[in-house]
């Protein structure tokens, strides 16, 4: 019997130790779901944490008409992340459950300090969901969008992601989940840039989601935080890393000077490229963007072959402008490689990189751009002449 | 391991009954007089008020004694062709020629009529003639006897059947008669080739077991191999052929089934056309059909009468119906007591809102479903028809509404046994493994979650590879693969490309269309 069935017997055994996942068997209503966590600098050093706890029993409550918030916030401080997530059960009677964060919050001051600590932790720990958004909170605490309200999700940080994935629509953010970042952070040759919340304009003390924005960039160097992309430089960047998939861009009717044309952006794609003359590397943006008509001011007929050569023009020199702008800033402002280009010059010429590879950021400053865009507007739409009147 | 099990279960009773062995010997002789004959029925009849003798004297002056058993035997055929006969038999011309010598061959060749006359000197044998219901003809001064065949008894007559049941094809189910359920087989195929073997088995109830096979089809082994394990089953009593199917599988522990049943001929029809054997039981409408294969269970008679698209799509579902019957309540306590993090955020806090306040452990709330679900089945299969529609109201009631508002069960949770209960219906053949295998599988997933899961599903594919039934792997054509089997598994290829049987039956003709000609070219 132990001569046959020892050996299968021992297999099963062995499998059953070495693939043990999370083996620790917890009901649900053991378990807080924790929907998002804002990390803050603490006043004296270490970390204000706050967690946005769902409360179970409200979701069939408010079903039946109860207005009840959905969630609670609760904030700990600690020297570590872990620590204060840990500190946490001095509050709470159900363990927080992290596998179903959505988002994760820092706010400004421990950006400016380096995130490397935190997202050490979120990425080392086995319950923690790493494809959580992470956004840096400009201009107020990252414990106030946690606890700001929402007034269209039962959730409120539901909210705050659907306002992050419109990105697609609207390219002034950037949508980079924990995993990717913890990526960018380790690559050599790359700066980050971390989509940002903030108040919209001309709102003090914000208290609900509506009265924030989800727009802009915020620029790391290394793991610090060291300046900001407003929302409309944001999509030049986003052009530039091959992130745009659609948007609104304005140009001049070239039959009515003075009224605008809004060509809906498509296909938007981009190669980055470095040429070498001479040992010395040129930067090289290879930009193609399609466009649709999408609303004419000011009379004409825009389908014409001339206009449409004419608009593709402007469209293109738009785009250029836009690149062109971000490219400036990054070199003469932040004098930062937030394209990746160092990655690029590490894959193609190895020898080169290793030469530069420590100073980097500042040959980067220096090196010649060329930034090329091939515009092609596709469809004008369902009308060809705006409407005409009687 | 079984078969280990399985021996130290029987060679105890084995043992005490090597011991008294029957005796066999010579046969006891029918008496010469008639007054001894009927005085041996009398002993051996004695208590058995359907017992009937009738003394008979013939026109010529013969005594003769009818006995028949009442209620096998039809009174009508009694009188008609053999009572009539006899008393009439004097005034034809050849009754001078009846002497007491040769009455016998004179009544079986010239004055008896019925189809079927057989001639016995045991006495044991014409018994067991009269309780086939056979009506005895002894003469006086004869050691023979004469059986004249008027067998004719109140049954059940060809009805639709409860199990395989279909929208298309034939309605007509076996009955509880034996030879009923021969001449239905024989409607579908008329062929000589199609062979009933007779046997007897069972000491005590005497139960008429038939093999049948089509002989120029199937495999010689197989059937050697029923009819030995057949010969070897020793027991008093058959009464139906679950008796035969326990005593002849390959692996009688295990929680699957290798010997397959069917209630319709046109089904047991196809699996012999396939090369397999069939067993029928006198007395049951089951008939059994070996080697019976795990891809039996999804098969189901309607495949081959509807067009093949629907056909295939309809397995596929019965095989997902089988898959989400084992696994999904097993699958939902593993990812909400172990794997909160594999499920999206949104169905997440949708569980855990309906979980909330719960008493009971989702492992205890599945296995009492699961239960509860189990009970609310067997009662409505066995309760009378007339009371089962209560059995509905409750079961719906509590299960459904109840339960819920009690807040002692999620409505998740009803709704993942609703889906289990209903997909085990669609597998029938299989519906007593799968409830085993599921209450396993939620056993392994509360101890160890998907892990758990994986490990149950190893084990139990392990066994079923392991099983074979009349030496063909149970698995097959799956495992081991054999290619162009596959055209009846999970998909129903069209009838014209079926071209040949299926080859795990090893049969001696393979073909069933003679190769192009009867090939539709589409």
């Amino acid at each position: 019997m132990i001569r046959k069935w020892g050996a299968p017997a021992a297999v099963i055994l062995i499998l059953a130790i070495l693939c043990q996942g999370c083996w620790d068997n917890r009901d649900i209503t053991e378990l807080n779901i924790v929907s998002a966590v804002g990390i803050d600098r603490a006043i004296g050093g270490g970390y204000d944490v706050s967690a946005q706890i769902i409360k179970n029993s409200v979701i069939d409550a408010r079903e039946q008409g109860s207005t009840e918030e959905v969630v609670w916030t609760l904030t700990k401080s600690g020297k570590t992340v872990f620590e204060t997530l840990r500190n946490m059960l001095s509050a709470v009677g159900k363990r927080p459950l992290y596998s179903h964060t959505e988002m994760l919050v820092i706010g400004e001051d421990a950006a400016r300090d380096g995130i490397k600590g935190i997202l050490d932790f979120f990425e080392r720990d086995h319950k923690t969901r790493r494809r959580a958004y992470v956004l840096i909170a400009r201009g107020i605490t990252a414990k106030q969008v946690i606890d700001a309200k929402s007034d269209s999700e039962s959730i409120p940080i539901i909210h705050v992601k659907t306002a992050l994935e419109t990105v697609e629509g609207l390219p002034q953010k950037r949508k980079l989940e924990i995993i990717e970042l913890v990526q960018e952070i380790g690559s050599a040759g790359r700066e980050v840039v971390v989509g940002v919340i903030q108040p919209a304009d001309g709102v003090g003390d914000p208290d609900h989601i509506r009265d924030l924005e989800v727009t802009g960039g915020a620029v790391f160097a290394g793991d610090k935080l060291i300046g900001w992309i407003e929302a409309l430089d944001m999509r030049g960047y986003l052009f530039a890393v091959n992130e745009v998939k659609s948007g609104i861009m304005n140009i001049d009717n070239p039959l009515s000077p003075g009224d605008l044309v809004s060509i809906e952006i498509k296909r938007a794609k981009c190669e980055m490229d470095a040429e070498f003359k001479d040992g010395q590397p040129v930067l090289i943006f290879d930009i193609r963007v399609e466009g649709n008509i999408g609303e004419q001011h000011g009379p004409g007929n825009l389908t014409s072959a001339e206009t449409i050569g004419l608009m593709e023009m402007e469209y293109q020199q738009a785009v250029l402008s836009e690149v062109a702008n971000i490219v400036s800033r990054a070199q003469n402002d932040f004098h930062l490689d937030i394209f990746g280009f160092g990655e690029l010059i590490h894959r193609k010429n190895l020898k080169y990189w290793n030469s530069v590879k420590d100073r980097w950021n500042s040959v980067f400053s220096g090196l010649p751009v060329c930034i090329s865009v091939k515009s092609v507007i596709k469809k004008p739409g369902l009308v060809r002449y705006p409407m005409e009147e009687k | 391991m079984f078969r280990k099990i399985y021996r130290k279960i029987i060679c105890r009773d084995l043992k005490s009954q090597t011991d008294e062995k029957t005796t066999g010997g010579t046969k006891e002789p029918i008496p010469d007089s008639l007054g001894q004959v009927k005085q041996r029925l009398a002993e051996v009849f004695s208590c058995c008020a359907d017992f009937a003798t009738r003394e008979v004297e013939s026109g010529c002056g013969a005594v003769l004694l009818v006995a028949y058993i009442k209620g096998l035997a039809q009174n009508d055929a009694i009188d008609r062709s053999v009572i009539k006969p006899l008393l009439s038999a004097g005034k034809s011309g050849s009754a001078e020629r009846i002497n007491r010598a040769d009455a016998i061959e004179m009544l079986r060749d010239h004055v008896l009529i019925s189809c079927e006359v057989e001639e016995y000197d045991a006495l044991s044998d014409i018994i067991n003639q009269m309780l086939l219901g056979k009506t005895a003809v002894f003469a006086d001064g004869s050691r023979r006897a004469l059986a004249a065949s008027t067998t004719g008894f109140e049954a059940r007559g060809v009805e639709q059947p409860d199990t395989n049941v279909v929208v298309r094809g034939p309605r007509e189910g076996f009955t509880e008669v034996l030879t009923t359920n021969l001449s239905l087989l024989r409607r579908k195929i008329r062929n000589p080739e199609l062979k009933f073997e007779m046997i007897k088995l069972g000491s005590r109830t005497n139960t008429a077991v038939c093999i049948s096979y089509i002989n120029n089809l199937v495999n010689g082994e197989t059937v050697q191999t029923v009819r030995d394990r057949l010969n070897k089953i020793n027991m008093d009593s058959i009464l139906e052929s679950g008796y035969i199917e326990e005593m002849i599988e390959d692996a009688p522990l295990s929680i699957f089934a290798t010997v397959g049943n069917a209630e319709k001929p046109d089904i047991v029809a196809a699996k012999l056309l396939e090369g397999r054997v069939a067993i029928l039981c006198d007395g049951t409408p089951f008939v059994l059909t070996v080697p019976y294969l795990f891809i039996e269970t999804i098969q189901v008679s309607e495949d081959y009468y509807s067009r093949p698209y629907y056909s295939s799509f309809v397995r596929l579902l019965r095989l997902v119906a089988l898959i989400i019957t084992t696994v999904v309540p097993a699958l939902y306590v593993a990812l909400i007591s172990f794997h909160q993090d594999m499920l999206p955020t949104e169905l997440m806090i949708r569980i855990g809102a309906s979980r909330e306040g719960l008493p009971f452990s989702a492992f205890v709330e599945s296995l009492m479903m699961v239960v509860i679900f189990e009970l609310l089945r067997e009662a409505g299969v066995r309760m009378p028809k007339s009371v089962g529609q209560a059995v509905n109201i409750v079961g719906a009631l509590v299960i459904g509404q109840a339960a819920v508002d009690a807040g002692l069960v999620s409505d998740i949770m009803v709704i993942i046994i609703a889906i289990t209960a209903i997909s085990s219906f669609i597998v029938n053949p299989m519906t007593g493994a799968t409830t085993l295998v599921r209450i396993a599988m939620l056993a392994a997933a509360s101890l160890l979650g998907l892990m758990g899961i994986g490990l149950a599903v190893t084990a139990i594919f392990t066994h079923m590879c392991s099983l074979s039934s009349f030496g063909v792997p149970y698995m097959s054509p799956v495992s081991p693969l054999t290619v162009s089997d596959l055209k009846d598994t999970i998909v129903r290829a069209p009838l014209w490309a079926m071209l040949k049987r299926p080859k795990v039956n090893r049969m001696q003709d393979e073909y069933r269309m003679q190769s192009d000609k009867g090939k539709r070219q589409p």
